[in-house]
């Protein structure tokens, strides 16, 4: 293909037009708005909650507290209150904003509020001086309080000594009483009032001390100064709430912390709740009053949210602005924006990178879900949940219960489950656990049943594979939902949805092969181009077969019609049940036959098929050696007709066929189980073909993922090239020692004439023809396939594009 | 079947995903870790009262450090001159040193502040011995911080009567004397500083100087001072502030040296809320209520809790025509520290503009009998006498302002506009023709204006002013509707038309003006016109405004496109079925297209919609129902 094709190829492509639609709308975009981009810059925000409880006996409780309030540092961006039926008021006054409670109904009152804050910072210069004269309003701050003993002998005797040389300078005057209250106190973990004098004497005090101490310091030189309260948002849950004090200067309150030593400045994390010597709570006696903060600083996009109305607007396409007016949370839009996102990222690691997963989306909902809660604790807790469904299931089992029903239990369990770890967290820690509903646990019950299913197949490797698939992928989508970066991007420029759409539909356009299948497939990459799933899937199942003609090869009887009316040999089928209704006849009929194979219509890989070997009486005995009572039989027979084996799901047919007995060539090499021959067809011309060998470890199956020996077979010779098993080379039988090379397949010329009149019978473009040879009626096509894998390029250590097409799938 | 490209392999793209992934993770950290969450600010003294201490360090050091440890022991205190004698170190001393020890205490004491003890040690010398010890300064200091200022008064000038070279006294003496609305002394004093001192100290001495000039009205020479004090202190904001509020004082520069000087005064000291107030109360002044609105929103968000600033916001809030935010900035002062007047200022305000309801006679008592010469009592009294409608009142009051008082124009302004809305639209017009012969550059004057000669039918003079408002503000919205409307009045639809059309230039999806373009269209017989408008109009917004769809149904139906008039009359009654107007048009409309039967059937509706009192043709002013009457006739 040339450069020029090529590129009119690119031109063409829905995606390339809409990412030019992007990058034209981006550009005009930031062109409109230049400080776009200074906008994406993260804001901490404090999840800052107040937890109060009380036992009230009916009696008429009050409860009096400061609540935060707006002001130059900081911002109430949004505030939530649940009391109950208690009658909530609240007041704003100088001394701050009151929160006020009152009733006889209820012991518990929770505040909750996303709080910014700014750091303030003052340059004080050096030649200010002790203010002289005031205003009068300001007398107020310059007079003796309790706690505050301003003049006292004691108070002035230290300042006495501590004064610097010239106690006109405002500066050196603060600086001395700060040095003297920050370092000359010791700090202590005084829960009580202290008073001035106190701190004084002691020579120790917590902040409350110091503060009062530092107030009549300043108040005694003239100057004046009063405390505040509030809390020190660190991350955690405490009881300590803080007193820092303000001193005023050239008409602006400037703070100081002597506890933790701010000098005219005061940090981001503290929240100021009240002005003047207050107490935090005020509340009636006797009631068992308990309260405890409980702050966590999260980084968040400055989009996502709606600031105090003064500042400006961020922007006029703010799309999270947009859906705030559907009532979501600011933090579920954040997820929301992303969705397209994260289902990129997986996409890309199940088509791109050749991830296996548990569901497709459902890693992405996992992580949506693990947002709020962090990843580890998300994952803890989602891992608990599955692990607990999964321990239901098996005790359901036990009972024979049918699978729907089983399943519906199951997630019963799990909700019920959820609520109670969410009461129980909910009471105890301020974690927004709301967001954990996003745990589908419809999809966890499926992942449940699943992972049973292999759990009882002992398909430890699929597993672990898909186990850590889902991992890997859970872990990108958390990284992309916690992106503040992304989230500000999407939130500011929803255009580049229609980037994320152009990327899309380019991997879903695209056939190259998966970086998992250059692992796979290392071994032959250097032996000519090999097909990979993507290509499979797009060149070959969705341009050579049509949907009909797959759900035709879906449905094994069906199928079996139509080769037996086109003269294909297939396994006689001696009943079917097709529903419950005709299920004790079916059973009836099944209790002839001494052995069988009972097998589920649509079922895929093997899976629901039970071997009956013998008869115990009236019990079954199975292949594996296990004994099933009728009633056991017939359970299964009622999980294949629930769908519980069906490729899709739905409802599905069971069938019973006589169990074939192999030839007794191919017995020579494993007499375990039932081999069968897999020939691929394409345009029905015979491309590849090969013999799958069950092994112990297989169980009997003849699945090459489950550990059957796959075995190369020359289409034109009928002779065994290869041996395989999981990818590498064998020579010999593992279970048999029997050697695999050279022999040659009973039957050849007949078995590739079968498969080329199946084909035909059959019209997929491409197919792969199952066929077993009985001894006694000879090649027998057990299924038609119209997915055929791509293991057997591994077995026939040679990619299939060659034969396919003349190298139009070739790989660099 | 294609060919890959290897660009596009999985290994590739998985690179470049990684190398995406990196560089978000890198953007990702530089966004979270770039927080610039800092409010810094700067404190300097230039703001600072100007009082120069007392230097109590005149003595050997064996002395003072003695003295010290007398006031020291808390023994003694409270220090008086006769406790001090009791002390061994004064026990000691000669006779002769004992006054020069009692003035060092003195001057010790009044340095901590210690002001009562000072006056009671220095009170036992003689005033010659205060004097010839140098502490004659701290006695004067020491009255002043205990708060007495009379006796500070007389303790100054003992002290520069025998000190006529003190600089700092007279500096400290002036002040005070200003503090205490003695301004003409204290001008005397400051001139005298002026005469004593030489560079940046008399850069300093004038700017207190022009400082109390300004309070006494003498513009001009204070205008003088801050040239000079400039020529010693540059870099003074403070100073270019008071140049710029004499300047406007003064009413006799023009705005934009005035404004220049007051952008001069922020660039030096850009944290100064006090600055943007004397600018936005400068532009109050002039009636630029609009222009002062950013300002002052600016200096309250600075200063946050300052009770003069959003007292000066409110009513230009007021001023400006805008109750409910006024309302809610006087609700927010409640919150701040007040002095006395302050508590009585705000009590007027929440009367005055409607915050307390209704405003009381006993309000308006306390404040009218409190206001003396305090400007701004006098205007908030002459705001509470308008609230209970006492007109006469309110303007003998608003006489008492001075002619460069901030609130004089203002005041004028409040009464023309009580006039202009109580029937006296002839007085409001005389009034503001006074006021915009001083001051023609306020455009809400001479809308008010305009609005009260088109109500007495001066047309053509209510044009000019009109006018005068657009040319001054051309984007209030206001200005340019009452304009065209006025035009449209008059007839002359084009220049209606012009007039919105200039505006629409500049916001061109202003719905109001749209809807008023299309009135004026349709009065001025270009009823195609009309409709387009009235079409843009429609398209702006998904749920329609019923005026709109009804002006376009009217507009359909003079053109005769009856279908679509038919299909807007549906949609609007959907909304408001009991629109009997757009129903008479929607007869019109049927009878046209000949369907009479429905055209009955709406008739019918019409009769039982209607109120059996009112007649048919009640509603003779409006379009719609002559259109009905002539088209029914038939």
């Amino acid at each position: 293909m040339n450069l020029q094709t090529r590129l009119l190829a690119i031109v063409r492509h829905p995606s390339s037009w809409l990412i030019a639609i992007c990058l034209v709308l981006t550009v005009l975009h930031l062109r409109s708005s230049p400080t776009l981009l200074n906008q994406l810059r993260a804001v901490t925000m404090y999840d800052f909650s107040l937890a109060m409880s009380f036992v009230g006996d009916d009696r008429n409780v009050d409860v009096t507290t400061f609540l935060p309030s707006d002001d130059e540092r900081q911002d109430i961006v949004r505030e939530n209150i649940i009391s109950g039926q208690l009658q909530f008021d609240d007041q704003t006054d100088q001394s701050g904003r009151r929160g006020m409670w009152s009733g006889d109904q209820g012991r518990e009152i929770r505040y909750h509020a996303l709080i910014t804050s700014k750091q303030l910072v003052y340059d004080l210069d050096q030649s200010l001086q002790v203010p002289q004269f005031l205003p009068e309003q300001y007398n107020q701050y310059l007079i003796e309080e309790e706690g505050i003993q301003v003049g006292h002998q004691e108070i002035r005797d230290l300042w006495s000594t501590i004064q610097p040389d010239d106690s006109r300078e405002l500066v050196p005057v603060l600086t001395s009483i700060y040095d003297y209250t920050y370092q000359g106190i010791e700090g202590a973990p005084f829960k009580g009032f202290t008073d001035a004098l106190t701190a004084l004497r002691l020579g120790r005090a917590s902040c409350n001390g110091k503060g009062r101490l530092f107030v009549a310091l300043a108040r005694t030189n003239g100057i004046p100064a009063r405390l505040v309260g509030g809390v020190i948002m660190n991350e955690g849950s405490k009881k300590t709430s803080h007193q820092w004090l303000e001193v005023l200067i050239e008409g602006r309150w400037v703070p100081f912390d002597p506890t933790n030593g701010h000098f005219a400045s005061l940090p981001e994390n503290y929240l100021r709740l009240y002005t003047g010597d207050h107490a935090l709570f005020r509340h009636t006696r006797n009631i068992n009053f308990d309260y405890r903060f409980t702050i966590n600083p999260v980084s968040q996009s400055p989009a996502l949210f709606e600031f105090d109305e003064n500042e400006p607007t961020l922007n006029r396409f703010n799309a999270a602005q947009l859906m705030r007016l559907t009532g979501l949370p600011e933090e579920m839009i954040g997820v929301f924006l992303l969705f397209p996102l994260a289902a990129l990222v997986t996409i890309f690691l199940r088509s791109v990178v050749g991830l296996k997963t548990f569901g497709i989306f459902m890693p992405m909902l996992i992580a949506a879900a693990c947002v709020n809660t962090g990843l580890w604790l998300g994952l803890a807790t989602f891992s608990g949940i599955v692990a607990f469904a999964i321990l239901a299931l098996a005790y359901f089992n036990r009972f024979n219960v049918l699978k729907i029903p089983r399943l519906a239990a199951v997630i019963t369990i799990c909700t019920v489950l959820f609520v109670g770890v969410l009461l129980w967290l909910g009471n105890r820690t301020s974690l927004q656990f709301g967001i954990l509903a996003l745990f589908p646990v419809v999809i966890i019950s499926f992942l449940a049943e699943r992972i049973h299913n292999m759990l009882d197949d002992e398909d430890w490797k699929g597993l672990a594979t898909a186990g850590a698939g889902t991992i890997v992928t859970i872990i990108a989508c958390y990284i992309v939902f916690s992106s503040v970066l992304l989230k500000g991007l999407f939130a500011l420029m929803p255009e580049l949805l229609l980037l994320v759409l152009g990327v899309q539909l380019a991997i879903g356009q695209w056939s190259g092969m998966r970086l998992q299948e250059f692992f796979r497939f290392r071994s032959i990459l250097d032996k000519g181009p090999v097909l990979g799933m993507n290509a499979r899937n797009r060149l070959l199942i969705n341009e050579l077969n049509s949907k009909e003609l797959l759900d035709l090869a879906a449905d094994k009887l069906r199928s079996k019609e139509i080769l037996q009316e086109a003269n294909v040999p297939v396994a006689r089928t001696y009943a079917v049940c097709e529903s419950f209704r005709d299920l004790p006849e079916f059973m009836k009929t099944v209790a002839d036959f001494g052995s069988f194979a009972l097998k589920p219509n649509r079922g895929s890989q093997g899976n629901g098929i039970l071997i009956i070997r013998e008869r115990d009486g009236d019990n079954f005995v199975t292949a594996g050696g296990r004994t099933l009572k009728p009633e056991q039989l017939s359970k299964h027979v009622g999980e294949i007709l629930h769908g519980a084996y069906s490729q899709g799901g739905e409802e599905d047919f069971a069938y019973v066929e006589p169990l074939l007995k192999q030839h007794q060539d191919i017995s020579k090499i494993a007499d375990f189980g039932l081999s069968d021959i897999r020939v691929i067809l394409h345009e029905n011309k015979p491309i590849s073909a090969m013999l799958r060998l069950p092994t112990k470890k297989s169980g009997g199956k003849a699945n090459l993922h489950q550990g059957a020996v796959g075995l190369a077979i020359d289409v034109e010779t009928g002779k065994i090239t290869n041996a395989a098993i999981r990818g590498k080379t064998i020579e010999q039988h593992p279970d048999t020692g029997a050697d695999l090379i050279g022999a040659k397949i009973p039957k050849w010329r007949d078995l590739v004439d079968i498969s080329k009149r199946a084909s035909k019978a059959i019209p997929l473009g491409y197919i792969g023809v199952d066929i077993c040879i009985d001894q006694d009626r000879g090649p027998l096509i057990l299924e038609v396939n119209g997915r055929p894998g791509i293991e057997i390029q591994n077995v026939q250590q040679k990619g299939l594009v060659e034969d396919l097409t003349n190298q139009e799938l070739a790989h660099a | 079947m294609h060919e890959q490209s290897r660009f596009f392999s999985a290994p590739a793209l998985s690179i470049l995903a990684v190398i995406i992934a990196l560089f978000a993770l890198v953007a990702e950290f530089v966004v979270r870790s770039d927080e610039d969450t800092t409010i810094a600010r700067a404190i300097s003294s230039d703001d600072q009262q100007e009082i120069e201490l007392v230097d109590a360090s005149g003595l050997s050091e064996d002395f003072q450090a003695d003295l010290v440890e007398i006031i020291q022991d808390t023994s003694l205190a409270p220090l008086s001159y006769d406790r001090l004698q009791t002390t061994p170190f004064f026990r000691r001393a000669s006779d002769t040193d004992k006054p020069k020890f009692a003035a060092h205490v003195g001057e010790l004491l009044t340095s901590r502040k210690r002001f009562e003890e000072a006056i009671e040690v220095l009170r036992g010398l003689q005033p010659e011995q205060r004097i010839e010890h140098g502490a004659s300064f701290s006695y004067a200091l020491a009255f002043r911080g205990a708060d007495r200022i009379d006796a500070a008064i007389q303790a100054y000038a003992t002290h520069l009567a025998a000190n006529p070279n003190h600089n700092p006294g007279y500096v400290n003496y002036g002040i005070l004397l200003a503090d205490t609305g003695r301004h003409e002394e204290a001008v005397r004093v400051f001139e005298r500083s002026v005469d004593i001192t030489s560079s940046s100290r008399k850069g300093k001495s004038l700017s207190l100087l022009g400082q109390s000039q300004v309070v006494l009205g003498r513009y001009e020479e204070a205008i003088d001072s801050f040239d000079k004090s400039i020529q010693f202190r540059p870099d003074s904001g403070p100073t270019w502030r008071r140049f710029a509020t004499a300047k406007a004082r003064s009413g006799l520069y023009e705005s934009g040296e005035i404004e220049a000087d007051y952008q001069r005064a922020l660039a030096l000291a850009p944290d100064s809320a006090v600055t943007l107030t004397d600018w936005a109360e400068f532009n109050f002044s002039f009636g630029r209520f609009e222009t002062a609105l950013p300002m002052f929103r600016e200096a309250s968000a600075q200063a946050q809790n300052d009770f003069d600033i959003l007292f000066s916001r409110s009513v230009n809030l007021l001023a400006s025509e805008r109750p409910r935010a006024a309302r809610s900035i006087i609700r927010k002062m409640a919150n701040v520290e007040m002095s006395s007047e302050q508590e009585l200022l705000l009590k007027a305000l929440q009367e005055a503009s409607g915050v307390i309801r209704p405003p009381t006679v006993e309000t308006k008592d306390e404040v009218c009998i409190a206001r003396q010469e305090t400007e701004r009592l006098i205007y908030t009294c002459m705001l509470l006498q308008l609230a209970l409608d006492d007109l006469e009142a309110a303007s003998g009051i608003a006489a008492e302002l001075p002619a460069m008082s901030i609130f004089t124009q203002p005041a004028a302004f409040a009464l023309a506009r009580y006039e202009y809305r109580n029937g006296s639209p002839e007085m409001a017009a005389e009034r503001l023709d006074i006021l915009l012969t001083k001051n023609p550059q306020s455009p809400l004057f001479w809308l008010y204006k305009a609005r009260s000669l088109a109500i007495s039918e001066q047309d053509d003079e209510a044009l000019m002013a009109f006018g005068k408002a657009l040319e001054l503000n051309p984007e209030s919205r206001k200005i340019t509707l009452e304009m065209s409307e006025h035009l449209t009045i008059m007839e002359y639809y084009e220049q209606a038309e012009e007039v919105l059309m200039s505006f629409l230039l500049v916001n061109p999806n202003d719905a109001l003006v749209l809807f008023a373009l299309a009135r004026v269209q349709e009065a001025a017989g270009a009823p195609e016109a009309a409709e387009e408008t009235l079409l843009q109009l429609m398209d702006m917004s998904e749920e329609n405004d019923a005026e709109t769809t009804q002006k376009l149904v009217a507009v359909q139906v003079t053109l005769e496109k009856f279908p679509e008039a038919l299909a807007n009359a549906d949609s609007l009654l959907e909304q408001d079925p009991a629109n009997i107007d757009v129903r008479r048009l929607r007869v019109e409309a049927l009878m046209a297209l000949g369907e009479d039967e429905e055209a009955e059937a709406e008739l019918d509706r019409i009769r039982r919609l209607e109120p059996a009192e009112t007649p048919e043709t009640g509603a003779s002013e409006d379009g719609a129902s002559e259109t009905f009457a002539s088209a029914s006739a038939p």
